[in-house]
């Protein structure tokens, strides 16, 4: 039987060994992965998998890595600073749309092309609205990358991956300590739609679409069914015996969303008007802290001239001027705004959804105890992810 | 105060992010050359900090009074001999030497020549960890019962290419207990006041010659004879708790590897009854740290050159040796590029 080969970069990331791990078990699918050096090679070597070492960012190095693939999951995200990352995630992409022969590309974007507030009064999917250098620079990949596709017979499926959750994903340690805070409430008691995916849907998706090529395109990558962030937070507390965390009152949430989506509607330059405004406002006050001497002379010059009431005019703008710094401070809830989206706009990809099996929990529960106890390093027999 | 001059050698991560510009900022302390054979980035290094010499090699180097010494610990050997023999004091990023034998060679190639050495494990200068070790040496917690440590996690982002030094068993000293190691284990010494240790069991996960995960446990010798159990585990393979965790008899303190982190106080329940410290940035915090180890070294140097097993962390050395040698006895003689 011929298999499909099929290349992971980026498989030493948080995505790429769960991938790596799903898609070995499918006799259809021959995969392997590509890491940039021994050291995030090793631990995937070690777990059994094919791992070829290089730099997928050499148009030369690249051809020698995944030439012999006929599909190719980038799910690569480069470490480093804003330039240098843009820099080397372009040029791989370059090298893999140059690559001989015709081959089906799955790139993995992101969600957060759509803004952190989901907006979808703003938003479609065609012209996305990032608010966050994340955002922003995914969405230029995207762009790039159909740009380069271009003048190539490659196919290309855009995956704009949810919030990632289970085994060894940033999401599951987000609710797991929100779970330990006696201050976190979830808004609306949690009904608001996640735009969350669990690593296995993921994995479940990419390998429907090795089998089953759909239409070359972009589509949003979510749990399917749909979950909402009650079943995402209660799946993941279930999984280590946690209570499940309380609900915010129907108020507050209104109010907490509606100042995020506020925010999140200001236009960046508004935003930095306002901000320096802000800032300017606070320049008398913070002279005078910087400078005690002015402190001290205006004691003294009021002392001099005796005059009580532009002395009391004083203070009070002072104090007015502290409790306003205070009272924003507290106004807000702290809380990431991405709780609060709406359903993210767009295409879903479709595909059959894995049942969340007991042993993805008990993996949680493993994972969770080996990071968050200390008593697991006395009786450490890690048995791997 | 006498101006004293500092060479660099190596020209990576570590010297350009953390030491230069500490370096840069103590009064009386001036760059003289760098010296890395990737000359291109010696040179970039130079033209950023305004150094006025970039160099290849050590023999091409004028003198200094300190050189710091941030190349691979399996690539330190010619080096170091140039560097001693010059009369130059040295300043060595951890790890100090793959195995005791070789840190004993180069303390006493130092002494011999008239040298001061130091060892760059920067978190004893951490507010948190003076802070903890005064804690413990109070008495105020009761006797030490156990010792726990744990440093890392799954490696996922290392935004490495493959020339990394790390992924060389022979330059790295071969694996993750050599790289990140010295930290934590230096660390729990420093706050235990660690005299010595025995090693009843000790597992290693190894690939090609590159150790991935130590899991080490046995007992830590404190209070002029007096074992206490003890557990550490660094890794690549899995996330692991991070962070230091000793417990005594009235209660148990918390501390992690982050240079602003705090001290947390347990009660003998297991409720937290306090925390102490923590107030300024990462930032500062670390910076802070840098500046006190290079101030401590540099004043060291006017005054002797004198050197006790603790001031290049010897006992961390042995330790780290003797869990690779419970596993492989052999190894420790494949990885040593210095021999006697």
């Amino acid at each position: 039987m011929n298999r499909i080969k099929s290349g992971i970069v980026g498989a030493g990331g948080q995505v790429g060994p769960k991938l790596l791990s799903y898609l070995s078990d499918d006799p259809r699918i021959h995969v392997f992965g590509i890491c940039r050096n021994e050291v995030s090679a090793g631990p995937l070597r070690m777990e059994g998998y094919e791992i070829r070492c290089g730099s997928v960012t050499d148009p030369a190095t690249a051809a020698d890595l995944l030439g012999d693939c006929d599909v190719i999951i980038n799910c690569s995200a480069t470490s480093g600073p804003p330039a240098r990352k843009s820099v080397a995630e372009r040029g791989m992409l370059r090298a893999i749309s140059g690559l001989p022969g015709k081959k089906r590309v799955i790139h993995f974007s992101s969600v957060a092309v759509y803004g952190g507030c989901i907006d979808s009064r703003r938003n479609t999917s065609e012209r996305p609205r990032p608010d966050q250098p994340y955002g922003r620079h995914k969405l230029d990949l995207e762009r790039y990358l159909w740009r380069c596709l271009r003048a190539s017979a490659h196919e290309a499926v855009v995956l704009r991956l949810g919030h990632v959750y289970g085994t060894g994903q940033w999401l599951s340690r987000f609710v797991l300590d929100a779970a330990c805070d006696p201050r976190f409430q979830l808004p609306f008691g949690g009904r608001l739609p996640s735009n969350s995916v669990h690593v296995r849907n993921v994995s479940a998706a990419i390998r429907r679409l090795i089998l089953d090529w759909s239409q070359p395109g972009t589509y949003n990558l979510f749990d399917a069914p749909a979950t909402t962030w009650r079943q995402v937070f209660d799946w993941n507390t279930n999984a280590v015996g946690a209570l499940c965390v309380p609900s915010m009152g129907e108020e507050e949430s209104k109010r907490v969303a509606a100042y995020h989506r506020r925010q999140a509607a200001i236009p960046l330059g508004v935003r930095l008007a306002s901000e320096i405004t802000s800032w300017l406002r606070t320049l008398p006050g913070s002279f005078i802290s910087a400078c005690p001497t002015v402190k001290t002379l205006g004691i003294l010059t009021l002392a001099s001239l005796r005059l009580e009431g532009l002395e009391r005019r004083v203070l009070k703008r002072y104090k007015r001027m502290s409790a306003r710094a205070d009272g924003r401070a507290a106004a807000m809830p702290a809380l990431d705004s991405w709780l609060l989206s709406d359903g993210a706009p767009g295409a879903p990809l479709l595909y059959r959804g894995g049942e969340i099996e007991i042993d993805d929990a008990t993996a949680v529960a493993d994972w969770r105890a080996r990071y968050a106890e200390p008593d697991a390093l006395l009786n450490w027999d890690a048995p791997g992810p | 105060m006498t101006p004293v001059r500092v060479g660099l050698l190596g020209a990576g991560n570590v010297v350009e992010s953390l030491h230069l510009p500490v370096l840069c900022s103590l009064n009386g302390v001036t760059i003289a050359w760098v010296c890395d054979k990737d000359t291109a980035r010696a040179r970039a290094l130079a033209s950023t900090y305004e150094i006025p010499r970039a160099v290849e090699s050590l023999d091409d180097c004028v003198d200094v009074d300190v050189v710091l010494v941030a190349i691979p610990v399996g690539a330190r050997r010619s080096a170091l001999e140039k560097i001693l023999a010059r009369g130059w004091h040295a300043f060595c990023e951890k790890p100090f030497a793959p195995t005791r034998r070789d840190h004993e060679w180069i303390v006493a190639e130092a002494r011999r020549r008239k040298v001061r050495l130091g060892i760059g494990l920067v978190r004893r200068h951490y507010a948190s960890v003076k802070m903890a070790r005064a804690l413990l040496g109070s008495g105020v917690l009761g006797p030490l019962t156990m010792i726990l440590g744990g440093e890392g996690a799954r490696v996922r982002h290392t935004g490495r290419g493959g020339d990394w030094y790390q992924g060389s068993a022979q330059a790295s000293g071969s694996g993750v207990l050599m790289e990140a190691g010295p930290h934590l284990v230096d660390q729990v010494f420093t706050i235990c006041r660690v005299e010595d240790y025995r090693i009843d069991h000790c597992r290693q996960k190894v690939l090609n010659g590159m150790e991935f995960e130590t899991s080490v446990r046995g007992a830590l010798i404190v209070d002029g004879g007096r074992p206490v159990r003890f557990g550490i585990v660094v890794s690549q393979l899995n996330d692991v708790y991070n962070g230091i965790v000793v417990r005594c008899q009235n209660g148990e303190l918390r501390l992690g590897a982050a240079p602003h982190g705090t001290v947390e106080i347990y009660g003998r329940r297991g409720n937290i009854a306090g925390q102490l410290g923590g107030v300024s940035s990462e930032g500062k915090a670390f910076s802070a740290a840098v500046r006190a180890e290079w101030q401590e070294f540099i004043d060291a140097c006017a005054r002797s050159v004198e050197v006790c097993d603790w001031d290049t962390g010897l006992l961390t050395t042995a330790f780290i040796e003797a869990c690779y040698r419970f596993n492989a006895p052999a190894r420790a003689e494949a990885v040593s590029g210095i021999g006697v």
